[in-house]
């Protein structure tokens, strides 16, 4: 890690001495899509970045395998999840079964991939969910500022002091019984956490677009006569939102864990659905006999996590152009 | 015309020989070194700080001033950047031949050094007082009451009005002025025979910038203490410096007493430098320009670095580093027309 | 009125008293009449978080100026940080609302004017080439971004010619065009800078402090395209700088600026080799020019200030000026003095006690004709 930093810093001392960097980027392009060539521009460059990083491709690999099991389990592992034989309850893996058995002696890989539809429904929604509202009411908090703002950070406020985890309680012992099918329970936990998530994304937008706000280029913007949503969108956002690319994927991890909190708790995913939080709660009471049952759900639940972060890092590296030569 | 060689240490100024100099830059060199390339930042520097002289370092951004600057305080950033050759001899020791021991004590209290940004380089959580009277105990080993006494005398010191009254006060309730104020009492706490000044009033208003030089004068002839300022502005160093360096892409290119640069420029940057400041001659014609900007460290060429916007440039010049030549006593400048522009005022 | 027409040559005060009386009539013919005209302008800004609006404290960053810019005109505006002249910027660029006073472009006013018309008559060139462009956008985007503000001055289609000229406008090449900022030099950057500010074809330029941030050897050649763009393009400027060696190059007259109010107003010759005012005096000498005698010693120089700038939000009582002013007398305390006329034509000071002496006529409590300018 010394090399970049050393980079860095050299770049840092030699100023913004950069000009003779020589050519950059494509020169000749159709004249006629000028504008459109553009902005595809900077996604393309994006994804030249991103192609020669080792770590982005193969999370984004992972995270394209793990979508490819929750869109469909059946390719990956036979057999039924829930069907299993108390004659091997607990035997650890071998090959007859790879991750081994739990105690009603299913097939813990079984369960692990079927698991992952649950799952990663569950981060997705909650990422994409919290992301949006977060990102629409901070820009609206921060630049509206006055009794608007007051209220948007004041709800934030009182939501953020409530942990996932007990709102979860909460909402579904009210809204649901075990009868609730299992599509129902899932939308509301859903809801549920975006209503209580939103406010952290909210949060740090609006410290950032406040900052973005004043900014040289934005006052350069609207002396220009461009209207109020083109200098948001093409000056303040741009700008403001890399931090949210990686708070939103690092938070991804935490949404897939609150439904697995719920699960252990009874009031999430009940079978014949699987989950991994279910799967990590039920193998909790056999940490001793049967480690395995707790080990490779959570084994998935790690590397999923990290998948999401690394190639959240990523992205927001590869889409700040002066990281580029 | 080539009796001088450009490395050849000895004294500038006729006369200086009898007593040693205060500081002595030799030959310096300091890279940047990445994985992919080492970058010469400053290169074959030298000159010498009599006690009680101001030497300015001027230059541009990306003329090695401030790396000079660090390397003589000996706080560059290593890695990446790097001493590469030379030396520094300060009373007669070479620094950077020393244990860092006793580097670190004479950082401080022998040399000290003040920068442009004073709200950065004090800490906003503790008041001034005592951050002034902190470096008097942990290095002078005064105790708190005696050290809180001396603070203030050196607050006052430095003109920050009422300082007994303020001592309590944190660095954001200070004006720019005041806190660079401060930062001057915190370095010359220990009293240092050198002290270096890196752009010390470039971030405040004009009327503020006088007075802080003022003040960096006064306390310099006071304690015949040695002054190295650092700084891009004509301005300031031909009312505040007795000698100039002039720095370009790394190196010396002329080095003369102040009023030596604006009497009889004997480098083609330095006439140039002087003829792009506006005067009431330049309504009509515009100013005169030098083209283009100064170059990136990483594409200097073998020969002079200004020889691609010097209007007097030839072939040798592109060839190889022009010699240094004295022009007159004292006076000494790395261009092969040196001579010719020296006469030709 | 004739004489404020010349670029150079009009070194006249637009703002005399006789051309106030042929404003109205001045307007059929706007190459006449003043292209931007501030009057009476006041802006205050309530600051610190008090529950209670009335508690909380008032800064005045401009209280009650008056100016005005001739077609082809350069006015310098001088002053240190924090005496107003950006918000005076923002104003006049219709950025920031008056408190009070009104603020015209080209005889009309600001506070109707749409945002169109508005940003195609007077633009901006700002101080930090570093951070005026938004560094994920390329040059192009940067330029062509006037065209999305403006789309009835070019068809889609035209779009890229037309920025390509505005480079060669400023000396860019069409090379240029697809780099991003932080591949550009400073001196670069303020020229794409430019270049943005010159799209919507504008007739008045403001320039915040547009050299300040550049190396010595660069601010030459951005000052001598601004000057050139000036005489090629008709433009007018007002050219805010703290550097009154750099404004007087450039300025045409020059307004000094101090807490919010002007303090000196004249032709630049005259203000930079007679200062009335002491502000302007300690401006003059604290610009440490690098002008020598032929001896070799420093250039004389007028007498310094002392102290600093006073709190914005807790000003002196009278003349701001009197808590660092040499000259100050007890009328300096209690009386704050009005900006009137000296004995050389166009130039005005506001001080009690001015180098050059004031017309006596002028000497009377009612003044307020001058100050309603």
């Amino acid at each position: 890690m010394s090399e970049p930093l050393a980079e860095e810093m050299a770049a840092e001392v030699l100023g913004g001495q950069t000009d003779s960097a020589g050519p950059t980027g494509p020169v000749s392009r159709g004249e006629e899509e000028a504008s459109d060539t553009r902005t595809r521009g900077v996604w393309i460059d994006a994804w030249r970045v991103l192609r020669s990083k080792p770590l982005f491709l193969i999370s984004i690999g992972v995270i394209l395998i793990l979508t490819l099991m929750a869109i469909a389990p059946s390719w990956f592992a036979s057999g039924d999840p829930n069907q299993g034989s108390l004659s091997k309850s607990l035997q650890g893996p071998s090959s007859e079964g790879w991750f081994g058995f739990d105690v009603n002696g299913r097939n813990v890989y079984t369960r692990v991939v079927y698991g992952a539809r649950a799952s990663l429904t569950v981060g997705f929604a909650c990422t994409l969910g919290t992301t949006l509202i977060g990102i629409v009411l901070g820009s609206v908090a921060a630049y509206s500022s006055g009794p608007v703002d007051s209220v948007i950070s004041r709800i934030g406020d009182m939501l953020l002091g409530i942990p996932f985890a007990l709102a979860g309680i909460i909402v579904l012992s009210t809204l649901t019984t075990f009868d609730t099918p299992n599509w129902q329970v899932e939308t509301i936990l859903i809801l549920t956490i975006i209503v209580f998530g939103w406010p952290s994304i909210a949060r740090v937008l609006r410290s950032t677009v406040l900052v973005t706000r004043n900014a040289d280029y934005v006052v350069a913007g609207k002396a220009l006569g461009l209207s109020g949503s083109r200098v948001l969108f093409r000056h303040i956002l741009p700008n403001a939102i890399s931090p949210i690319l990686v708070l939103s994927t690092m938070r991804v991890g935490g949404y897939i864990a609150t439904e697995a909190s719920l699960s252990y708790l009874g009031l999430g995913l009940h079978p014949p659905a699987v989950s991994w939080g279910q799967m990590v709660s039920d193998g909790q009471p056999y940490l001793r006999t049967g480690f395995h049952v707790l080990l490779f759900p959570s084994i998935f639940l790690a590397i999923t996590i990290l998948a999401f972060v690394l190639a959240g890092e990523a992205l927001r590296e590869a889409l700040d152009p002066t990281n580029r030569r | 015309m080539l009796d001088d060689s450009p490395a050849l240490p000895g004294p500038v100024l006729a006369g200086a020989a009898t007593e040693p100099a205060l500081l002595e830059v030799r030959s310096l060199g300091v890279q940047i070194r990445t994985r992919r390339e080492s970058i010469d930042i400053v290169r074959d520097v030298s000159f010498e700080v009599a006690r009680g002289e101001t030497v300015a370092v001027l230059g541009e951004s990306g003329s090695g001033k401030t790396m000079t600057g660090h390397a003589i305080m000996g706080i560059l950033d290593t890695p990446p950047a790097y001493i590469s050759s030379g030396s520094i001899s300060f009373q007669g020791h070479d620094l950077l031949k020393m244990p860092e021991r006793r580097r670190r004590d004479i950082r401080g209290r022998h040399i000290s050094m003040i920068f442009q940004d004073s709200l950065s380089a004090l800490n906003p959580v503790f008041s001034v007082g005592f951050q002034v009277a902190e470096v008097l105990r942990k290095r002078a080993g005064m105790g708190r009451r005696e050290a809180n006494a001396r603070a203030a005398e050196l607050l006052d010191l430095v003109e920050i009005p009422n300082a007994r009254n303020r001592m309590r006060d944190y660095p954001h309730e200070f004006s720019g002025g005041m806190r660079q104020r401060v930062m001057i009492a915190m370095a010359i706490a220990l009293e240092p025979e050198l002290l270096i000044a890196d752009e010390p009033t470039t971030a405040l208003d004009v009327t503020i910038q006088a007075q802080i030089m003022e003040t960096l004068q006064r306390l310099c002839s006071d304690r015949d203490m040695g002054l190295i300022l650092i700084t891009h502005d004509l301005g300031v160093v031909s009312e505040f410096a007795d000698r100039i360096i002039l720095m370009y892409a790394g190196r010396v290119v002329e080095s003369c007493v102040t009023a030596g640069i604006f009497t009889q420029a004997a480098h083609p940057y330095s006439r140039a430098l002087l003829d792009s400041v506006p005067q009431s001659a330049h309504r009509e014609t515009g100013l005169n320009v030098i083209p283009g900007a100064p170059p990136d460290p990483r594409e200097v060429g073998v020969g002079c670095a200004f020889a691609p916007r010097c209007s007097h440039a030839m072939d040798q010049c592109l060839v190889a580093v022009p010699p240094t030549v004295t022009v007159a006593p004292g006076h000494r400048s790395a261009c092969l027309i040196a001579r010719e522009l020296a006469d030709h005022v | 009125m004739s004489e404020q027409v010349g670029a150079r040559s009009g070194a006249q005060s637009g703002v005399q008293g006789g051309a106030r009386a042929d404003a109205a009539g001045a307007r059929a013919t706007p190459a006449v009449s003043p292209v931007l005209e501030v009057r009476q302008v006041v802006k205050t800004y309530s600051v610190g978080r008090s529950l209670i609006p009335k508690r909380r404290p008032v800064l005045t960053a401009v209280d009650g100026i008056s100016l005005s810019l001739a077609a082809g005109e350069t006015l310098g505006v001088v002053g240190e940080s924090g005496c107003g002249k950006s918000t005076l910027a923002k104003l006049a660029l219709g950025l920031e609302t008056p408190t009070s006073g009104t603020v015209e472009l080209m005889g009309r006013s600001l506070a109707s004017a749409s945002r169109t018309w508005r940003s195609s008559a007077i633009q901006l060139v700002m101080q930090d080439p570093y951070s005026s462009l938004n560094p994920r956008m390329t040059v192009y985007d940067i330029v062509a971004e006037a065209f999305v503000a403006h789309p009835l001055l070019a068809a889609r289609s035209e779009r890229r010619a037309l920025v390509v000229e505005m480079l060669g406008l400023v000396g860019l090449g069409p090379h240029q065009l697809e780099k991003f900022p932080h591949q550009l030099s400073g001196g670069q950057r303020q020229r794409v800078g430019i270049a943005r500010a010159l799209a919507p074809k504008p007739s008045i330029m403001v320039c915040d402090e547009p050299v300040s941030a550049l190396d010595v050897s660069v601010q030459a050649q951005v000052i001598n395209l601004l000057v050139s763009l000036q005489s090629s393009l008709g433009l007018s400027y007002v050219f805010i700088s703290h550097d009154l060696s750099i404004v007087r190059h450039v300025s045409d007259r020059i307004a000094v600026i101090y807490l919010g109010r002007i303090v000196e107003e004249g032709p630049s010759e005259t203000v930079y080799t007679q200062p009335a005012h002491p502000y302007t005096e300690a401006l003059l000498a604290s610009v440490a020019t690098a002008e020598f005698d032929a001896d070799g010693s420093p250039a004389k120089k007028p007498p310094r200030i002392r102290g600093e700038l006073p709190d914005p939000l807790n000003p002196p009582s009278g003349c701001p000026f009197r808590s660092r002013c040499y000259k100050a007398q007890d009328i300096c305390e209690s009386e704050a003095p009005d900006l009137l006329p000296l004995v050389s034509q166009g130039h005005r000071a506001r001080c009690h006690f001015p180098e050059v002496d004031h017309h006596q006529i002028n000497r009377t409590p009612t003044t307020s004709r001058m100050e309603q300018q």
